[in-house]
């Protein structure tokens, strides 16, 4: 009798935690904008198969229409088979539902990916795109590889033209990150100054084999998703003071929604446990002011675990925001 | 007496600060200091530029395999909507007919000697002025770096990364047409890529000192 009672209590506890493992911290309104980010994800191995099977799990919930990749979509060799084994195969549940991937390149991408019909980069190395004509969202994918004066033209113009109210930016190598590789200088000298001028709310980077949620900087958001399928363990510097959450124990991808002046996140493993959620929250000039989050990582590999009421500070929106 | 003193004097200071080109007219122009010259500029031929044969014999060098790239690229495009298979055949065949075409092509064919030591010096001031943030970009993951065996038409390694190309680099060296690009290798080496073919065109050892 006891057997059967503990193996009674043990299914209704497996099950339970596996319904707590799915939780769905997203809003889920009508008319949102929903997608879901993965990063550095081109291996073919297992753990990005695993997490392939979550993100597709979890469209079952949240019924979002695309996904932006971070780069290193291919890994190594770019055969024919290679994007079956490196993309389409982990992805195919996604695909078969009409899930559209927006591609940006990464230091392990041949840039002929670009002609990638699955890619949706319309052969352009870096390119801007609005899931929809009345969203207010539009994304703005770089080329973060080969960042040249072509480009920063390309992208001021774009900015200056873009009258959305959501202005998105993906690419690969990270501006702010507390990795191995760390924030890229560089890089950061050439994009922040348009970043702040135009109002780019959010930006999300991989390249860092973890997940980091930067706190806001010059009232700008940044992610770092770079552990869909790659992962280094235990490489978050705790000492930079950038991270308002960082998760390096496990694979990871992003779900986002975008409902009015509010962009809610939640970051999953491959098992599905929520590892971090939260709202990004824009002013009326245009710059997040405020993020709040709540990670539920398990404690030993959690970074500066955040209580919902030490949320990341919000830096107070820089003066003169884009007159546009 | 003492006033025409004064007033010769006066002229005489006057005309010394003529003579120096020093009035307030002149501060704005400001005629001794010659205006900074920006890296992009640096790396364009024009008149102004002491370099400016350099580059335009480089230019002319880089326009010729361009021309020929795009003349084997007219016939049959890559769709923008490209399966795996198309992208990959196109890209061995553009390889193949290239190597084909530019059966002599050796190293410094575009990057002469001169435009080889005027690269050089055009990225000098920025590994000198940034060395930290410069290494730093040129980082690979875990420590890994493409390490390329550089030979002209040689196909750039499924293996190797494709090194990130600093963007203070790119700043200072002449833009490129979107068939071709530059690349590191060995975090010191300048390659000319070939982007739809994935050859090397040309390179220049130690670009980076």
């Amino acid at each position: 009798m006891r057997r059967v009672l503990l193996s009674i209590l043990l299914l209704v506890l497996a099950l339970t935690g596996s319904l707590i493992a799915q939780e769905l911290k997203l809003p889920n309104k009508n008319g949102s904008v929903k997608f879901a980010v993965l990063g550095d994800t081109g291996t073919g191995s297992s753990d990005q198969v695993a997490i392939g099977k979550q993100v597709a799990a979890f469209k079952g919930k949240v019924p979002f229409d695309f996904a932006l990749l971070l780069g290193d979509n291919m890994y190594g060799g770019d055969s024919p088979r290679d994007y079956v084994k490196k993309f389409e195969s982990p992805y195919k549940a996604l695909l078969d539902a009409g899930v559209k991937f927006f591609a940006a390149l990464g230091n392990h991408d041949n840039p002929n990916q670009r002609a990638y019909k699955a890619f949706n980069m319309n052969g352009e190395r870096y390119y801007t795109f609005k899931p929809s004509l009345t969203a207010g969202v539009r994304f703005f994918a770089l080329d973060s590889n080969y960042m040249d004066p072509k480009q920063l033209q390309w992208l001021d113009k774009e900015l200056a033209a873009s009258g959305s109210d959501w202005k998105i930016a993906f690419f690969h190598h990270p501006p702010y990150a507390s990795g191995m590789h760390g924030s890229d200088e560089i890089l950061k000298q050439q994009l922040e100054p348009l970043f702040v001028k135009y109002g780019v709310n959010v930006v999300f980077t991989g390249h860092e084999h973890f997940y980091e949620r930067i706190k806001p900087q010059k009232g700008v958001q940044y992610f770092v998703e770079g552990s869909s399928a790659k992962l280094r363990k235990g490489d978050i510097n705790r000492g930079t003071g950038l991270t308002a959450l960082g998760y390096d124990s496990g694979n990871t991808f992003m779900l986002v929604e975008i409902a009015g002046d509010e962009l809610h996140f939640q970051t999953i493993d491959a098992r599905g446990q929520t590892i971090d959620s939260g709202v990004v929250k824009k002013g009326t000039d245009n710059r997040v002011v405020a993020t709040s989050g709540q990670g539920a990582a398990p404690k030993p590999t959690q970074v500066t675990p955040p209580k919902p009421s030490q949320a990341a500070p919000a830096k107070p929106p820089a003066p003169a925001p884009s007159p546009r | 007496m003492a006033e025409l003193s004064r007033a010769v004097l006066a002229l005489f200071f006057t005309v010394g600060l003529f003579g120096c080109g020093f009035t307030a007219n002149d501060q704005g122009k400001g005629p001794t200091v010659p205006k900074p010259v920006s890296p992009e500029q640096k790396a364009i031929a024009s008149p102004d530029n002491p370099d400016s044969a350099i580059l335009t014999d480089f230019n002319a060098r880089l326009d010729n395999y361009v021309k020929k790239q795009r003349a084997l690229l007219k016939d049959s495009p890559i769709p923008k909507d490209a399966t795996p298979a198309q992208v990959k055949s196109r890209q061995e065949t553009l390889a193949a007919e290239l190597r084909t075409i530019r059966k002599s092509a050796k190293q410094g064919d575009i990057f002469t000697p001169a435009v080889a030591s005027l690269f050089k010096r055009l990225m000098y001031p920025e590994v000198k002025e940034q060395p930290r943030e410069t290494k730093q970009a040129l980082e690979e993951e875990d420590g890994e770096t493409a390490q390329v065996y550089l030979k002209v038409n040689a196909p750039w390694p499924a293996s190797e990364p494709l090194t990130t190309v600093p963007a203070n680099l790119l700043a200072t060296l002449p833009q490129l047409p979107m068939d071709v690009e530059y690349r590191i290798s060995n975090k010191r080496h300048l390659v000319m890529r070939d982007v739809d073919a994935n050859i090397i065109v040309d390179y220049i050892y130690n670009a980076i000192r």
